[in-house]
């Protein structure tokens, strides 16, 4: 039984277009954390993670913030993450874009309010991080045409930042507890001769496990 | 074994023979018009209806010793907004009863006692210590592609009007309340809507719980010892 060359060199392309696409871009990350103390977690307090909506410019994607979530609940050392819809909602209109205190300065404000104390008690939820920014597009170039004929012939790249800013708050004892910021970059490329290949850069997933991970460290 | 020629067919009719790859672009390029086409019939002159149909939390307040009669206007009971966007499509948004049972219930979490007034003229047979009367100025939107973000933005203008028991007009509150969507993949262009509109509606309600005992303490409506108002923390 005879086999066409174009039957065997599929399986070989496939193979190929995987391996390059497990390489992915390049990404560079930076994360600093500053905290004062550490976080005790028990079965009665957890924490939640909660989007500053402040900047209309942008917008913390709820994905980096499922991630988050998703990492931090993860492994031996994974913590429960209450609701942050039903934190908020409990709480109406106290953590609302409009009304939520900015700065830690104002906590025991908040807490003075009637109900707002004891309402936190009742969610269980000891710490709120506050998760600000969003990944952006930086950069980009290059050239790729595509020909229903020929195919795809060139090269496209571009870099995307993630930059990131957690701020986390006791609620017990009405105090900042810490900050932790991201600044990841990573730069993808598509390079093209007949089918597109894109090596993609990971910058929001790494921007994401670096916050968690530096979370975790300070969770007891 | 070859097969036998087929028989030629009539000139106007006649089949053109395609090798598979020129086939395969043939239909290649018929799926990306069809495909253009459908796009172009989804996005001009579409009619998209939003309809809102959650609202604000009870709001987490003592409410002040007050009474506040409301008037509700049928415009806006019953607010509907229709818009043309900049690519020709229309956006209906119908709030049917939301936007009205949600003042209400931030009313009646806020002061200690709401009366409905069925005009905005002194009523005689209704105790109150200040007359309301709502009504939306503006409601307009920006879809994605509009703004050039990733999400819809609602933005609305409302005024509330304060009479005193004699009927003394003492000005309006103008309140600008502004809602977005959270995400923009894989999500329904009309959910997006419908959420930006009940973001809006939250923020509308967060400011009138917040600053309305506010704006009737300020314009001396009612006297103001005494009273433990919620106030911002910005």
């Amino acid at each position: 039984m005879n086999h066409s060359p174009r039957g065997a060199l599929g399986p070989c392309i496939t193979l190929a277009t995987l391996c390059l696409l497990t390489l992915g871009g390049c990404v560079t990350s930076r994360i600093d954390t500053s905290f004062n103390d550490s976080m005790t977690l028990t079965d009665e307090a957890s924490l939640v993670l909660l989007a500053r909506r402040q900047n209309v410019q942008h917008e913390t994607e709820s994905g980096f913030l499922d991630c988050v979530k998703e990492q931090i609940s993860r492994g031996s050392k994974g913590v429960s993450i209450g609701s942050d819809r039903e934190f908020v909602d409990s709480l109406f209109p106290w953590f609302e874009p409009r009304v939520a205190p900015l700065s830690d300065e104002n906590l025991p404000e908040l807490l003075a309010k009637p109900g707002v104390a004891d309402k936190i008690v009742e969610s269980g939820v000891r710490y709120v991080v506050w998760v600000d920014g969003s990944t952006e597009m930086i950069d980009g170039g290059g050239q790729l045409t595509c020909d229903i004929n020929i195919g795809c012939f060139g090269f496209n790249w571009w870099e995307k930042g993630a930059n990131y800013e957690a701020t986390i708050w006791d609620l017990q004892d009405a105090k900042s507890m810490g900050l932790i910021s991201t600044d990841v970059s990573g730069r993808s490329f598509m390079p093209a001769v007949v089918v597109p290949i894109p090596l993609i850069a990971r910058t929001q997933a790494a921007a994401c496990k670096g916050m968690a991970d530096s979370l975790k460290n300070y969770l007891n | 074994m070859r097969s036998p020629s087929p028989r030629p067919a009539p000139t106007c009719f006649r089949r053109a023979t395609l090798s598979p790859g020129r086939a395969a672009r043939v239909a290649c390029t018929a799926l990306i018009l069809a495909l253009g086409a459908l796009a172009g019939c989804a996005s001009n002159g579409t009619t998209y209806v939003v309809e809102i149909s959650s609202s604000a939390p009870t709001p987490l307040v003592d409410p002040l010793p007050l009474t506040v009669a409301v008037h509700y206007t049928p415009e806006f009971s019953n607010y509907t907004s229709s818009q043309e966007s900049l690519n020709g499509d229309t956006w209906e948004v119908s709030f049917k009863d939301i936007q009205r049972n949600d003042m209400q219930r931030m009313l009646e979490s806020i002061f200690a006692e709401v009366v409905v007034s069925p005009t905005a003229e002194p009523a005689d047979d209704l105790e109150y210590d200040v007359l309301i009367v709502p009504r939306v100025e503006n409601f307009s939107f920006l879809t994605p592609a509009e703004s050039g973000t990733k999400f819809f933005a609602v933005s609305m203008r409302h005024f509330i009007s304060f009479y005193d028991p004699e009927g003394t007009d003492f000005g309006a509150w103008e309140i600008n309340s502004y809602g977005r969507s959270r995400s923009y993949f894989g999500r329904r262009i009309r959910e997006m809507a419908a959420e930006a509109c009940v973001d809006a509606m939250r923020d509308l309600a967060a400011s009138v719980v917040v600053g309305l005992p506010e704006e009737i303490i300020s314009r001396d409506i009612v006297d103001a010892d005494g009273l433990d108002l919620p106030g911002a923390l910005q």
